[in-house]
């Protein structure tokens, strides 16, 4: 009489964009939060939301230093896309080089792919943006990303991110004109999430 | 042929069982000039070429030819050199002469089990059991040396003494035309009795004794073994206990028989051969599960082995595979395949097929372990079971360079820093990196977080829009004032320092550079380069 395949029909699609809309509005609890770097929590109070992606523009070195928390705590890290990465700076900021992944190059169309695979075993995923992505594909890897609680940060753009982290360079330290060395960085972050804006300020590295 | 060394030769045979208190009957098969020898095979050098081996700098060996010259052992290169100036010189490996006695190790097997390698181009045995045999000690040695000159193109002399060290030196006075040496039983401390004390030299631990010896008046072995044993054992010590006891031709050598590595080597063998990687690839399986389960069988773990292949042409391609924790079946045939896609590649084929069919694949297991030594969960280094499967099928998805592991090493170029290795090879371990050498002229302040791969040519500018250069005595003749990065406009430079040089490697032409710091207007810091004239930016700091 009544086809209940029907109404009892679960809508994945639906369901996710449901779990993602209480993510962003923060009813979820901050249990389960991967830790960050003890000098980018004045950044991140409640430590990196797992599963959801973050969008960063304008430093690298602020990526390295997300990486570092969770790295810290024994999880595995991986970077995709970015051929030019110091390696020295990321064992600086203290990730664990024995349990750091590089994918250097992926060919545009494996983008996805890479990062869902290395989603799967990787605390955070720190990957360069990949240009346009269709519908299905964003939502796939967000959706893998959730299950699988992984953070994702992606240099450069990203649709709907979780939060955006736009770094940018205040000032240096130590060099003049002809003489001294650079000892520090002056970064200015500024994070918006959940349409609200907080800002604040990180000398790199704290000493000289 | 035979020399007689001792003297009395009627008391020496096989049935001669009855003195006592002499070191134990010792057969000694010498090759003399061995490390010469065999860096020669190696190499390929005429045998009539001057030839040297030098370790930390002095001479360790030299040719018949070299020698002539006055290139002694023990001389430094430069002055080995300046008597012999045509001379090849070249560093001395142990590893290879092991390796290239190895067949004469085996020749011996064939007629006397048990043998005792001293070193390299020196191998012992006990006596006793091969003199009953073939009917005394004369005879045994007669049969070894003519079996071993049919089977060794290499001059081999044999000698029998009581003790290992009498027997050496047996053998040291054999020549071409009476190679073997036969010192009667008991007869050792008669024959030892002439040599000069510096014979010890190589024997005892402590080095100076000779010396003081020789100081004090005692010359020959005969002297020294003159001395009652407790007085040399109370002025030198434990040397010269061992030294009393050789110089008296008691000397009784722990011989301990080799044990015969068990060789793993499989090979996969095609006929006809074939050009198609899969295809080698699943010819190879069966003999790589066999390696697996003997080595499973021998309680082993290998985590380098290499891979010889050899193509129709007759070329060979090889290389060693090194894995950080040790290898499976699988990990094993996906180093076939990425050697197999490396030939490929280094024939310019497009797709995966190679031009050239390969006919053999040789997989040889370079260094083994006991399995008991990398029980898991004592190091608790090898990462878990499913983030290898994952990390490992990203690299099938991706290529072998696709998924890399990295570290930290030492060197002055920031890109020389950094070590990239494909995931699933060894790094370099703490000593091949090097970290804590000093490096002068490497970069202070905090580490860019972009280093780029290949540096990238840029642009600076003085205030009239000169380029800034660099002369040869490190001077900049006018400030930079703009700074033009690869494909953008000209920013101003707000502060710089500079040149800080980097010499390194100026005896093989490497050109020497001189590093800027750079902040330009947008805030942006670079770490550039130059050689003088044209720059590159090395390392950007965001």
């Amino acid at each position: 009489m009544f086809d209940y395949g029907e109404v009892i029909q679960p809508f994945p699609d639906a369901v996710s964009d449901l779990q993602e809309m209480l993510q962003q509005r923060g009813t979820t609890p901050a249990a389960g939060a991967l830790p960050v770097h003890p000098r980018l929590a004045p950044a991140f109070p409640s430590g990196l939301r797992p599963g959801v992606v973050y969008s960063l523009v304008g430093s690298v070195s602020i990526a390295l230093a997300l990486l570092a928390g969770p790295s810290q705590h024994g999880a595995w890290c991986g970077v995709v896309g970015l051929p030019d990465l110091g390696v020295e700076a990321a064992a600086a900021w203290g990730v664990d080089l024995d349990r750091l992944v590089l994918v250097p190059a992926p060919e545009p169309p494996q983008w996805v792919s890479t990062v869902a695979a290395l989603a799967e075993v990787a605390g955070v995923v720190v990957a360069a943006s990949p240009g346009r992505l269709s519908g299905g594909e964003v939502q796939r890897l967000t959706a893998r990303l959730r299950t699988r609680r992984t953070s994702l940060v992606v240099i450069g753009p990203w649709e709907r991110p979780a939060a955006t982290v736009r770094a940018t360079t205040v000032g240096w330290d130590g060099l003049a004109q002809g003489h001294g060395a650079l000892t520090r960085q002056h970064v200015r972050l500024d994070i918006t999430e959940r349409h609200q804006q907080r800002s604040c300020c990180l000398t790199i590295p704290e000493t000289p | 042929m035979t020399a007689d060394l001792g003297l009395d030769t009627s008391s020496a045979g096989a049935s001669d069982h009855s003195t006592s208190g002499a070191g134990l009957r010792v057969l000694l098969v010498w090759c003399p000039q061995w490390s010469v020898v065999a860096v020669r095979r190696a190499q390929g050098i005429a045998s009539d070429a001057q030839l040297a081996l030098v370790d930390k700098g002095v001479v360790v060996a030299s040719s018949a030819a070299a020698l002539e010259e006055g290139v002694t052992p023990g001389l430094r290169v430069r002055q080995a050199q300046h008597r012999c100036p045509d001379m090849t010189v070249l560093p001395y490996d142990p590893a290879l002469e092991l390796a290239a006695f190895e067949p004469v190790m085996r020749a011996i097997e064939e007629k006397v089990p048990g043998i005792h390698l001293v070193r390299p181009g020196l191998a012992a045995v006990r006596a006793q059991g091969p003199s009953r045999f073939y009917g005394g000690d004369r005879a045994a040695a007669h049969t070894l040396l003519t079996h071993l000159q049919a089977r060794v193109d290499h001059p081999v002399r044999v000698a029998v003494a009581d003790g290992l060290f009498a027997a050496e030196q047996a053998a040291y006075t054999t020549t071409d035309d009476s190679p073997v040496a036969h010192v009667p039983r008991g007869e050792s401390a008669t024959f030892l009795a002439h040599l000069p004390v510096d014979t010890l030299d190589r024997e005892v631990a402590d080095g100076r004794m000779s010396n003081v010896l020789r100081r004090m008046g005692i010359r020959t072995l005969g002297d020294l073994a003159a001395l009652p044993r407790a007085d040399v054992h109370a002025r030198f010590g434990a040397s010269g206990l061992r030294a009393h006891r050789l110089a008296g031709g008691v000397d009784v050598p722990a011989l301990a028989p080799r044990a015969v590595p068990q060789d793993l080597t499989v090979e996969a063998t095609l006929d006809p051969g074939s050009d198609q990687v899969e295809h080698i690839v699943a010819v190879c399986q069966p003999q790589v599960d066999a390696l697996m389960s003997r080595l499973t069988a021998a309680a082993l773990l290998c985590h380098g082995l290499r891979i010889v292949m050899r193509t129709e042409a007759g070329r060979v391609h090889r290389r060693l595979w090194q894995h950080p924790w040790h290898f499976t079946a699988n990990e094993v045939l996906d180093r076939v395949r990425w050697q197999l896609q490396d030939v490929a590649a280094d024939d310019g084929s497009e797709d995966d097929s190679l031009h050239r069919a390969v006919v053999s694949v040789r997989i040889e297991p370079e260094s083994v372990d006991a399995a008991a030594h990398h029980a898991p969960g004592l190091w608790g280094d090898r990462p878990d079971e499913h983030v290898v499967q994952t990390l490992t099928g990203l690299q099938h998805q991706l290529g072998h360079h696709g998924v890399l592991v990295s570290t930290v090493s030492g060197g002055r170029l920031l890109d020389e820093r950094r070590v990239l290795r494909p995931w699933g090879d060894a790094l370099p371990d703490r000593w091949e990196r090097r970290l804590e050498q000093p490096w002068p002229g490497t970069v202070p302040g905090p580490a860019p977080a972009t280093v780029f791969a290949q540096a990238r040519p840029v642009q600076v500018l003085g205030a009239d829009r000169e380029a800034v250069s660099v002369d040869d005595r490190s001077e900049v003749r006018t400030p930079p004032a703009w700074f033009v990065p690869t494909g953008d406009a000209p920013r101003p430079v707000t502060a710089w320092a500079g040149p800080w040089p980097v010499r390194q490697r100026w005896w093989r032409a490497h050109r020497a550079f001189n590093r800027f710091q750079l902040v330009d207007g947008r805030e942006q810091a670079w770490l550039l380069l130059t050689d003088g004239r044209d720059w590159w930016a090395e390392a950007r700091y965001d």
